[in-house]
C-alpha cells in the first residue's frame, strides 16, 4: 500500500515534468512576427478587368430661335479619354473649329455654325467609347503626403469641408480608419443608411444634409451622394472628386436616350441615365470610382461597365460645367444618345 | 458675357440627375453683358468695378426690366464670389471691402458683342459693383523679388463654362503701380486693344478670342504678405505602435486657444502619410496609421497647424517576444509536479519512520 504513495508520486512528478517542459518553447517566439499575419506592404490588385467597347452616337439637335441669321459657336462635350475609359472620335457632321479642354479635363469640340431665322439643324459625332469594368482589391494602403493633403483636399462650392457639422460626422465616422479605403468604406455605409433619395437641384453638400425627427438625412440624388461623400472623404485627408457622365440603366445591344426641351423646360426618355458618382485618389491605383447608388450597397473599385464619363470636377471652385451640347444663341431642342455593344 | 444663371442651372440639372421627371419652370432668359475694370493701386489693393447689361437673344436691352435689374442686384453675392474667383482659388480666404454696393446706373455704358460676329455694341446703362481686393490675400499674387510681383487674373466666366467670357477686361495701373510685362493664354486669343504703361484693355467679341488667364508683372510698392492669422499649438499627447495590426495610433492635444485643422504627419524610411484633424482648444483625439517599417525601423510623427510645424515625437518599431506567463498547461504541470514531488517525500518520510537507521553504540 505504501508503494502506491511512490508510484503516484512519481507518476504525477513525470506528468508535471513532461507538461512544463513540453508547453516551453524551442526558441523565441513572436505573436505577430515581420512574416507573420499582418502584411507590412500595401496590396492593389485587379480581381477583374474587363473592356466592354460601345460605338456612341450623339446627336444635338440646334435650332436658331431667332429671325436673323446667327453665327454663333457651338460647344460639344465627349466623353473623357482618362481613368479606365478610352475614347475615339470616329467622325462628326462637321469640321469642329478648335478643340477645347475643361478646366478638369473635358474634351470639348468648339463648331462654328451659321444658322438663318428659325432654320434647325442636327451636330452628330460617332465615338468609339470603351469603358473598363474592374474589381479592385485594396489593402493596408498608405494615407496621402502632406502636400496632397494640404493641395487636393480643401473645400469648394459644393463641398463644405469647413461646415462644423460636416466635420464632426467625418471625424466620428473615419478618425479610427486604419487607412483611407477603410474610412471610404465607413463614409459610403453612413451615406447608405442616412439617405433619402430624391432628384433634385444640386443643392451641394451644405444642403443636402436634413434633420428629419431627430436624425440627419442624406437629401437628393446622385449629385447629393457624391458632394456629401467628396466632402466628408476630404475633412478625412482623402482626395476626392466627382465624376458626370452618363449610367446605361439598359443591358442592350442599343441603348437609346434622350432630352428634349418642351415649351415649358424639358422632358427626359425614361432611360435617361444623366449620372454622378465620387472617385477617390489611391497613388497605387490611380482615380478609384466610387458606387454608391448601383444596388445601394458601398462598391469602392467595384466598377461596372455601365458607367460612362463624360468629365470630372475637382479643382475648379464653382464645379465644372457639363451640358453635352450649348451655344450662346442657338437652341439645342434635342439631345440623344445611342450606345451600340461594339465587342465585350 | 454670360447667360443668366437662371438657365444654367436648368441645364446643370438635366445633364446630371437620374432618372428625372422635370418639373416646368418659367424660365427667365437673358444674357449679360460684362465689363471688368481693375484698378492696381499702392500696397496691393485692387478696386474692381463690375459693370452688367442684360440683353435678350435678339441683342435687345432689358436694362429698362425692373424684374431682370432687380435680379441682377439681388444676386450681389454671387457677383462678389465669382469676381474674388478672377484673382482667388479660395473666396473664403479672401479680404475685400465693398466700395460701392451693386445699382442701377443709367450714365454708364457696357460695350458688348450681342448676337452680330466681331461687332461690340454699345448699351447704355449698367448694373455696377465695386470691390476693393486684397492682392495678398489671394492666389493671384506671387513674388517675384523685392517689390516685383506677378498677378493672375483668370476668366472665370469662360473657365466654368466655355461659352462665358467677359466682354471688355480693362487694367488700369495707379499710384506708384507699374506695369512691367504681360502676356495671355491660350495662346489664340486676341492682343490688347489698349496697350500703354497706364493702361490695358481687352474688347473681347467672342469666347475664342477672349483670353482665360492675364498674366501681369507689376512693380507694387507697400505689399505686406501676411503670415497665418491665426497661432495654433498641439502636441502629439500618446504615440502607440501594436504590432499584432502593423498600426501607430497616435493622440494629438489641441493645447492652444484656437479651434483648428491639423495635419498628422508620419514619416518612415521612404514614405509619408498624412491625415487631418479638426480640435478645438483643449480637444484630443486619436488616429490611426498602417504602419511599414519593419523592426528597427525608425517613425517620425509630426504635427503641423497654420502653416507651421508645432510638435514632432520619434518612435523606433519593436516587436515585443511572446509573453513570459506560464501558459494554463505549464502551471497544470507545475502543480502536478509539485504534487507528485510532495507525495514521494511523503513516503521517504513514511519509509524512514518505518525502518529507522541503526543508532550507534557506546
Amino acid at each position: 500500500m505504501q508503494h502506491v504513495k511512490l508510484i503516484i508520486g512519481l507518476v504525477l512528478t513525470v506528468i508535471g515534468v513532461s507538461l512544463v517542459f513540453g508547453s516551453l518553447p524551442g526558441k523565441t517566439q513572436y505573436p505577430q512576427g515581420d512574416q507573420g499575419a499582418v502584411s507590412r506592404e500595401a496590396r492593389v490588385e485587379y480581381l477583374e478587368r474587363r473592356n466592354y467597347t460601345y460605338i456612341l452616337s450623339q446627336s444635338f439637335l440646334l435650332r436658331n430661335p431667332s429671325n436673323n441669321t446667327v453665327v454663333d459657336l457651338v460647344y460639344m462635350w465627349l466623353p473623357v479619354n482618362a481613368s479606365n475609359q478610352f475614347v475615339r472620335l470616329l467622325e462628326t457632321s462637321m469640321e469642329p473649329l478648335y478643340r477645347k479642354s475643361g478646366e478638369d479635363g473635358a474634351l470639348i469640340l468648339v463648331y462654328n455654325l451659321s444658322l438663318s431665322g428659325g432654320e434647325a439643324t442636327w451636330l452628330n459625332a460617332t465615338l468609339q467609347v470603351t469603358v473598363e469594368k474592374y474589381r479592385l482589391l485594396m489593402e493596408n494602403i498608405p494615407w496621402l503626403n502632406y502636400s496632397q493633403v494640404e493641395k487636393n483636399t480643401g473645400g469648394k462650392r459644393y463641398w463644405a469641408v469647413e461646415n462644423q457639422t460636416y466635420v464632426s460626422i467625418a471625424q466620428s465616422i473615419g478618425l479610427d480608419a486604419r487607412d483611407p479605403v477603410e474610412a471610404c468604406s465607413k463614409i459610403g455605409k453612413w451615406i447608405l443608411a442616412r439617405l433619402d433619395y430624391q432628384p433634385t437641384w444640386r443643392r451641394g453638400a451644405e444642403h443636402a444634409l436634413i434633420t428629419r425627427g431627430g436624425r440627419l438625412i442624406v437629401y437628393g440624388d446622385c449629385e447629393e451622394v457624391a458632394d456629401v461623400f467628396v466632402t466628408l472623404a476630404r475633412i478625412l485627408g482623402v482626395r476626392s472628386r466627382v465624376v458626370h457622365g452618363i449610367y446605361l440603366l439598359e443591358d442592350k445591344d442599343v441603348v437609346t436616350m434622350w432630352i428634349r426641351r418642351t415649351e415649358t423646360g424639358y422632358d427626359t426618355s425614361e432611360n435617361w441615365g444623366g449620372h454622378a458618382w465620387p472617385q477617390i485618389y489611391v497613388p497605387q491605383a490611380g482615380w478609384v470610382d466610387v458606387e454608391l447608388l448601383e444596388g445601394l450597397t458601398v462598391k469602392i473599385g467595384d466598377f461596372s461597365q455601365y458607367h460612362v464619363k463624360y468629365g470630372f470636377e475637382e479643382k475648379s471652385f464653382l464645379g465644372s460645367t457639363m451640358l453635352y451640347c450649348q451655344a450662346m444663341y442657338l437652341e439645342t431642342d434635342l439631345f440623344q444618345f445611342t450606345f451600340r455593344r461594339a465587342q465585350s | 458675357m454670360r447667360l443668366s444663371r437662371i438657365l444654367l442651372s436648368i441645364l446643370i440639372l438635366i445633364v446630371s440627375t437620374t432618372l428625372v421627371t422635370l418639373p416646368a419652370r418659367p424660365q427667365l432668359n437673358y444674357l449679360i453683358g460684362l465689363n471688368m475694370q481693375v484698378e492696381f493701386m499702392d500696397n496691393g489693393v485692387a478696386r474692381v468695378t463690375l459693370k452688367q447689361h442684360p440683353f435678350d437673344a435678339a441683342g435687345r436691352s432689358l436694362i429698362s426690366n425692373s424684374e431682370v435689374v432687380e435680379r441682377i442686384i439681388s444676386e450681389q453675392d454671387s457677383t462678389l464670389s465669382l469676381i474674388l474667383l478672377f484673382f482667388t482659388t479660395d473666396p473664403s480666404k479672401t479680404l475685400y471691402v465693398i466700395h460701392s454696393q451693386s445699382k442701377l446706373d443709367p450714365d454708364e455704358q457696357v460695350f458688348c458683342n450681342t448676337g452680330t460676329p466681331g461687332v461690340m455694341e454699345k448699351l447704355n446703362g449698367a448694373v455696377t459693383f465695386t470691390v476693393d481686393i486684397f492682392l495678398n490675400t489671394t492666389s493671384s499674387l506671387m513674388p517675384l523679388g523685392g517689390d516685383v510681383y506677378q498677378v493672375v487674373v483668370t476668366d472665370y466666366f469662360t473657365l466654368t463654362d466655355p461659352r462665358s467670357w467677359i466682354d471688355v477686361m480693362d487694367f488700369r495701373f495707379t499710384g506708384r503701380v507699374r506695369l512691367l510685362n504681360f502676356t495671355t493664354d491660350p495662346a489664340w486669343a486676341k492682343p490688347p486693344f489698349i496697350a500703354n504703361t497706364t493702361r490695358l484693355q481687352w474688347l473681347n467679341t467672342n469666347e475664342a478670342d477672349a483670353p482665360d488667364n492675364y498674366v501681369l508683372t507689376l512693380r507694387i510698392p507697400g505689399v505686406v504678405v501676411s503670415s497665418a492669422p491665426v497661432k495654433l499649438r498641439a502636441e502629439v499627447s500618446a504615440a502607440r505602435f501594436s504590432n499584432a495590426t502593423s498600426t501607430l495610433q497616435v493622440s494629438v492635444r489641441n493645447t492652444g486657444d484656437n479651434e483648428g485643422v491639423f495635419k498628422v504627419v508620419l514619416i518612415e524610411e521612404g514614405l509619408e502619410q498624412a491625415r487631418k484633424i479638426s480640435l478645438k482648444p483643449g480637444g484630443e483625439a486619436s488616429i490611426r496609421f498602417p504602419v511599414y517599417a519593419k523592426e528597427g525601423g525608425e517613425l517620425v510623427v509630426k504635427v503641423f497647424g497654420g502653416g507651421e510645424q508645432l510638435d514632432e515625437y520619434r518612435l523606433t518599431v519593436t516587436v515585443k517576444p511572446a509573453s513570459s506567463q506560464p501558459s494554463i498547461i505549464s502551471a497544470i504541470g507545475l502543480i502536478l509536479m509539485v504534487i507528485g514531488v510532495f507525495t514521494i517525500l511523503l513516503y521517504l518520510d513514511e519509509m524512514l519512520k518505518k525502518h529507522p537507521p541503526p543508532s550507534e553504540s557506546v
